[in-house]
């Protein structure tokens, strides 16, 4: 036995509770008179039953009592803790800040004096170049001059 | 304080008759947006007051996924707590214009709390349904007392079984006892779309029964 499909929509609401008085009385009237609609209906509303949970026992009702104040302590023992963790990275964060400010002039000290090194360098390989350069040219001269000393023996 | 006729007569008459007029307005009933927004504003009792008003519906719904009284007690408190955060950034990062549909935040997260739970409980090993109380009808014989129980056991675990959204608002459906449009807000659906899932659920459920029956039956 199977309810009737225009039926069927309005069989699940009552089961779930949600039908308008008008939608109720049309129904009921029409579960009066059909077997199957009527047997359906008790099936649905059996299976909404059986997977309801029970009701709370007064245990746990008395449980329950006492969670606003819990719940409060709870909020504030979270509230201190993101305070304290907030607090913890400020401190972090100020702490690299001053190791960033201490090394800091450290650091450019040490930039200037690769700088001057560099600087220094400079010079030191110009003379070299002029050391060479004059090296050149007194070999050219000594060239010279022992060419003229062979021209003139 | 005790009463002091004297002093009573000579208060102003005007102000006595303002002061009983305002004895005669009943409380105020703030909703949850305005009790929300007054905790975060530093009013301690408005925290209780929100709390007493959803405690029981949102405990009921995270007991299906965690039968044990201590673990559904501690998953309300979180839940509570995780909507008040979730309300708070909301009013930091929107202006304290934003509205804050709290009971839907407060059910989403519970629902969610309780899934996380139950997927926890199951990798390990424990089976969750068998410690919640049997909810058997009054005045009915043992016999029918066990095989109802027996029935119970087995639709409640196909009710953890159903898909995610048929659970979800099958949960808060029967067990929160909302209305398919506060189901649908907080589970960001339609009205309609959560009752065709609460439709779908009751129908597999049905047949998960039926089925059952059948196989008893034929045993």
């Amino acid at each position: 036995m199977t309810a009737c499909p225009d039926f069927e929509q309005l069989l699940l609401e009552r089961a779930s509770d949600t039908l308008t008085p008008e939608q109720s009385a049309r129904l009921e009237k029409h579960l009066a008179t059909c077997a199957g609609c009527a047997s359906e209906a008790q099936a649905l509303v059996e299976t909404v039953a059986l997977a309801k949970l029970p009701p709370l026992t007064p245990r746990e009702r008395i449980s329950l009592q006492g969670m606003p104040l819990s719940a409060l302590a709870a909020w504030h023992r979270a509230e201190r803790r993101t305070r304290l963790f907030r607090r913890v990275g400020m401190g972090i964060a100020a702490a690299a800040a001053v190791a960033v400010v201490s090394v800091l002039p450290t650091l450019a000290r040490k930039g200037q004096t690769t700088n001057s090194a560099v600087q220094v360098e400079d010079p030191t390989v110009a003379a070299l170049e002029g050391w060479g350069a004059d090296d050149l040219i007194a070999d050219s001269l000594a060239d010279s001059i022992v060419g003229g000393d062979v021209v003139d023996e | 304080m005790p009463f002091d006729a004297k002093a009573e007569r000579s208060v102003d008459p005007r102000l006595r008759r303002a002061l009983r007029l305002v004895e005669m307005v009943p409380e105020l009933k703030l909703d949850d947006d305005e009790l929300c927004r007054a905790f975060l504003a530093g009013d301690e009792s408005a925290f209780g007051d929100l709390i007493r008003r959803h405690q029981a519906r949102v405990y009921t719904v995270v007991r299906r996924y965690a039968p044990d009284p201590e673990d559904a007690r501690d998953l309300t408190q979180r839940a509570f707590l995780r909507a008040f955060q979730a309300a708070r950034r909301a009013l930091s990062r929107f202006g304290p214009k934003h509205s804050i549909p709290f009971q839907a935040w407060l059910f989403r997260i519970a629902v969610n709390l309780g899934k996380n739970h139950a997927r926890q409980e199951r990798r390990w090993k424990r089976a969750p349904i068998s410690d919640v109380e049997l909810n058997a009808p009054s005045q009915t014989s043992a016999l029918d007392a066990l095989v109802w129980a027996e029935a119970s056991k087995l639709v409640r675990k196909a009710v953890l079984n159903l898909p995610r959204r048929q659970r979800e608002v099958f949960t808060l459906r029967v067990d929160a006892e909302l209305s398919f449009g506060e189901v649908g807000s907080a589970l960001g659906m339609s009205e309609n779309s959560a009752k065709v899932h609460f439709h779908y659920a009751v129908k597999r459920l049905r047949l998960v029964l039926a089925e059952q029956r059948e196989k008893e039956k034929n045993s």
